[in-house]
């Protein structure tokens, strides 16, 4: 018999020994269900909770035959693997719960070197928290941060009250933006009290307090940060991170209030500057066997779902780079804020999201903040004037005379009630992207498939409307004011920068078999050459537009100004279509890499007894399908135009020459480039690497066996080294 | 391929037959092929009833590291026995795949998904495709009740199962962090059964 506890789930009763439950697919089932009359009220004290149902199941077992078992409908996956089997150490993790040893507690009399033992080890709670996992197990898994009031050491409490305010505004900003991983519940709270009596001021006072009364017995001036610091210097140190820490706490909570958030950045500086002294000081930490004697490990388990993730924390070393990781970045989300135009702010959100130096970089917390500043109250910044930051990104970019204001038609109020209407009807999208480019990077693919490109699909076919009704007001006034294709042109460029991305997002996670290589990098070079296509046409239409104004405004210092900018904005899109180039090469470069090595047997496509390659191909490209342009590409059109299954095998040497020839000529192109970024010098690194594999490969090297290649993305994460075994 | 009941195709070496949802650290090391273990016949069949239920417990709890209570195995086993494939070497379970098949509605069109939840063959009878035909037959079965793509997880680290599985066509869909209760980052895999644009 099992006991069933009405504040569960789980709804469904064993019997032994043989059942059978109602089934879809067994015509012959039979279900008994109990009547909800039939479970007996509680009778035992002990599980006020608890209903006993022997009888109930004495009442359901009559009808029922040896192997058929009590089934209720509502009874769902969810329930099953949520069930437990009380006592049972492999599902009820509850009952391994170890009780903490509180005889000697947080004493009064610790020595400097325990204190700071028991500091270092709440900060690996904090860092494991950050990492994703519940408040349960890791930052109140130390008794006291529930029961601050039983510490008898003054700087540990202090210590400890502060941080669990700390907490409750890292809890908050992380439930507020929504942005963590769908199985961690980082933001919930389990009713634990966050000292929400306790005013900021009164924290502030007591660390500040604290800090002096431990100095002044000391006899400590205060401490320089200097490589030989005393162990007094450093429990020092870790007051004022908590101090710090707080203080940025705090004025990231004033938010949308900019002028707090420099204040916010040179504290982050500080605590960053901390954590490195911090983490040379932990020698000083007495050594500690049994954590639990000091009130860690104490995590109330009943509190979690059933069979919780299992969590350990991280080690101090790791906790202390964590922490770094997360103030550099929190402070990154802060430079952001400095931007004053929305180009800016995109591309810097872009940058934050896909250029981590570390894997899991941003964390969770940086991104929350992230989410919570750009899209405050579904707006950038809180920004009302969203709109008007919208139109100066457009006209920037490619000023359509539809915001020129030279232009006649740009006066007109036809005109600018549809500008207007564009930019009410594009601005939910823009937000979404930038909602996405919060996520998690795993996420953000999921994202991108699931919602964005139907949302930029919608956008794009907005925008081409939109063109086409100014086009009209613009032909009434003359043939220079022709309003073709400005906004699709503005929504295309950034759709296929996000379309790229994607591709590219399923190289990082390893998403694509061996054998899906080809034709993702037969459809990114065709991206690829869309987007220099894009390119192109926005340059023209910013000549149309220059032309235009300049006839009218012959002499002036404004057609001057017009004319530097048009150039410097020409030669941007320049250089961008050079470098796009290069980057078409070497995708040609691995296809035929590919082609070649799949001549030499080295990589091998599955034999699809079950499913088919066109369907793998279709489902990779399938969020594309949402879009009119660029036009999606069949699998029809794969086979077509370059299928690697119909290629001679007398061709392999050739293939593998020809691969490296692309790299060289990429590299060649990449040399040329005066000033290049640390992305192109990552490239070229590879390509580099990748002529002399080539070469050895297309001259017989390691051909005479079926090893499978590697492409290794440790350099590039976009442009994988290829390595024959 | 062919695969019947009684197949014993020994060409794969490289399967770790232990997949779904999460298993076991697996020795790096496979153990060597007995020649004896090769030679008997090995019977697949559906799972015929409660009397088969606990071997199947005892085989999943051995090789997989996530604990499932009971009430999981009868969800999918009870719900859809006949895609609860068995592998038996002479009356005894070597080998067993639990699989689920939800029908739905999406667009006016009636659709089947397949979900593997469990897979595991004992470490003996391992590198004989065993773990292969059990998915195989698996969805066969799921084909006939109207399948269209077939899903499941595998941990990032359990390189026999994505090699298993990748090389019956699934390809990988989407990552997952720490899916695991261990902690484990999964891939979740996908087959696909029907062309994406049949509609």
């Amino acid at each position: 018999m099992a006991l069933r506890n009405t504040t569960n789930q789980s709804k469904e009763l064993e019997l032994t020994p043989k059942t059978t439950q109602e089934s879809q697919c067994n015509p012959n089932i039979k279900t008994a269900t109990i009547p909800d009359q039939a479970i007996a009220p509680s009778i035992q004290d002990i599980f006020s909770d608890y209903e006993n149902i022997t009888e109930a199941i004495r009442t359901a077992c009559i009808e029922l035959d040896l192997g058929e078992m009590i089934h209720v409908d509502s009874f769902t996956l969810l329930d099953g693997m949520s069930a437990i089997e009380l006592g049972d150490a492999k599902t009820d993790e509850k009952c391994t719960q170890k009780e903490a040893i509180l005889e000697s507690g947080i004493r009064e009399d610790m020595s400097d070197g325990e204190v700071i033992a028991v500091l270092d080890q709440l900060l690996c709670c904090l860092a494991t928290w950050l990492e994703g996992n519940t408040l349960v197990q890791t930052v109140f898994s130390f008794y006291y941060t529930v029961n601050s009031d039983d510490i008898q050491n003054r700087i540990v409490r202090c210590f400890t009250r502060t941080l669990v305010k700390i907490m409750f505004s890292f809890k908050e900003a992380v439930h507020r933006a929504g942005v963590q991983e769908e199985e961690d519940a980082m933001d919930l709270s389990f009713n634990y009290s966050f000292l929400e009596d306790i005013q900021p001021n009164a924290i502030k006072e007591e660390l500040a307090n604290t800090i002096e009364w431990y100095c002044s017995n000391k006899n400590l001036s205060p401490a320089n940060l200097m490589d030989d610091l005393t162990l007094e210097e450093s429990l020092v140190l870790r007051l004022r991170l908590i101090q710090v820490l707080y203080s940025v706490t705090c004025l990231l909570d004033m938010f949308p209030d900019l002028s707090f958030m420099e204040t916010a950045y040179s504290h982050i500086t500080d605590a960053i500057k901390l954590i490195a002294f911090i983490s040379k000081t932990h020698c000083y930490a007495s050594e500690v066997t049994q954590w639990s004697v000091y009130g860690f490990g104490s995590s109330d388990l009943t509190l979690l779902p059933p069979n919780p993730r299992k969590t350990s924390l991280l080690p101090f070393n790791e906790s202390a780079v964590c922490l770094k990781y997360s103030l550099e970045d929190i402070a990154s989300v802060i430079s952001i804020l400095r931007h004053d135009n929305f180009r800016a702010i995109y591309q810097a959100t872009t940058s934050f999201s896909k250029d981590p130096i570390e894997k899991f970089r941003p964390n969770v917390l940086a991104r929350s903040y992230l989410k919570s500043m750009i899209c405050y109250r579904e707006h950038l910044f809180g920004n009302f004037q969203f709109d008007i930051w919208l139109k100066d990104e457009i006209k920037f970019f490619c000023n359509p005379p539809s915001l020129n204001s030279t232009s006649k038609m740009s006066a007109k109020p036809q005109t600018r009630k549809l500008v207007n209407l564009f930019l009410t009807h594009v601005q939910d999208t823009v937000i979404e992207v930038m909602h996405y480019l919060c996520l998690s990077r795993a996420r953000q693919y999921t994202t991108l498939q699931q919602t964005i490109f139907q949302s930029l699909g919608q956008m794009l076919a907005d925008a081409d409307s939109f063109d086409v009704q100014l086009h009209k007001i613009g032909e009434q006034f003359s043939p220079q004011e022709a309003h073709t294709g400005y906004y699709v042109s503005w929504v295309l460029y950034h759709l296929l920068q996000i379309m790229t991305d994607y591709l590219q997002l399923g190289f990082e996670y390893d998403l694509y078999s061996l054998f899906e290589y080809h034709y993702i990098f037969w459809y990114l070079e065709y991206l690829l050459g869309c987007r220099q296509s894009c390119g192109e046409m926005i340059q023209n239409l910013l000549a149309a537009t220059s032309e235009a104004v300049g006839k009218k405004g012959k002499g002036s210092g404004a057609k001057k100004r017009n004319k530097k900018d048009l150039e410097t904005k020409v030669q941007a899109f320049d250089s961008e279509r050079i470098f796009l180039n290069i980057l078409r090469l070497i995708n040609i470069g691995y296809l035929r890499a590919i082609e070649g090595l799949k001549l030499a047997n080295k990589i091998i496509c599955p034999e699809f007894d079950l499913g088919k390659k066109e369907y793998c191909y279709e489902q990779r490209f399938l969020p594309f399908s949402y879009l009119s342009t660029p036009s999606p590409l069949l699998y029809e059109k794969y086979v077509k135009n370059s299928d690697i299954d119909q290629l001679n095998p007398e061709d392999r040497d050739k293939m593998l020459q020809s691969s490296s020839k692309h790299f060289q000529v990429a590299k060649t192109g990449l040399d040329n480039i005066d000033v290049k970024s640390p992305e192109q010098e990552k490239i070229l690194k590879v390509v580099k690497m990748n002529i002399v594999t080539m070469n050895l490969a297309a001259s017989g090297h390691k051909m005479n066996n079926t090893n499978p290649p590697q492409f290794d993305f440790s350099i590039s994460k976009q442009f994988p080294i290829i390595r024959l075994f | 391929m062919s695969i019947n009941n009684s197949d014993i195709l020994i060409e794969d070496s490289k399967n770790s037959e232990a997949t779904n949802s999460s298993s076991k650290d697996q020795p790096n090391t496979q153990p060597p092929n007995d020649p004896i273990v090769q030679s008997k016949e090995i019977v697949y069949h559906s799972y015929h009833g409660e009397e088969e239920l606990e071997g199947i417990m005892q085989l999943m709890q051995e090789y997989l590291s996530e604990p499932y209570s009971i009430y999981t195995y009868r969800y999918f086993i009870n719900n859809w026995p006949q895609l609860c494939i068995m592998a038996s070497c002479e009356g005894k379970l070597i080998g067993t795949v639990v699989c689920q098949l939800e029908q739905m509605r999406i667009d006016d069109v009636d659709t089947g998904k397949g979900y593997i939840a469990m897979l595991a063959v004992r470490e003996e009878f391992r590198k004989q495709r065993i773990g292969t035909t059990l998915v195989y037959k698996s969805i066969q079965k799921m084909i006939e009740l109207g399948c269209e793509e077939v899903i499941l997880e595998a941990e990032v680290t359990n390189k026999g199962a994505l090699r298993l599985y990748s090389n019956m066509g699934f390809i990988k869909d989407r990552y997952l962090h720490r899916y695991y209760l261990n902690a484990v980052d999964a891939w979740r895999l996908k087959l696909f059964l029907k062309s994406a644009y049949k509609n």
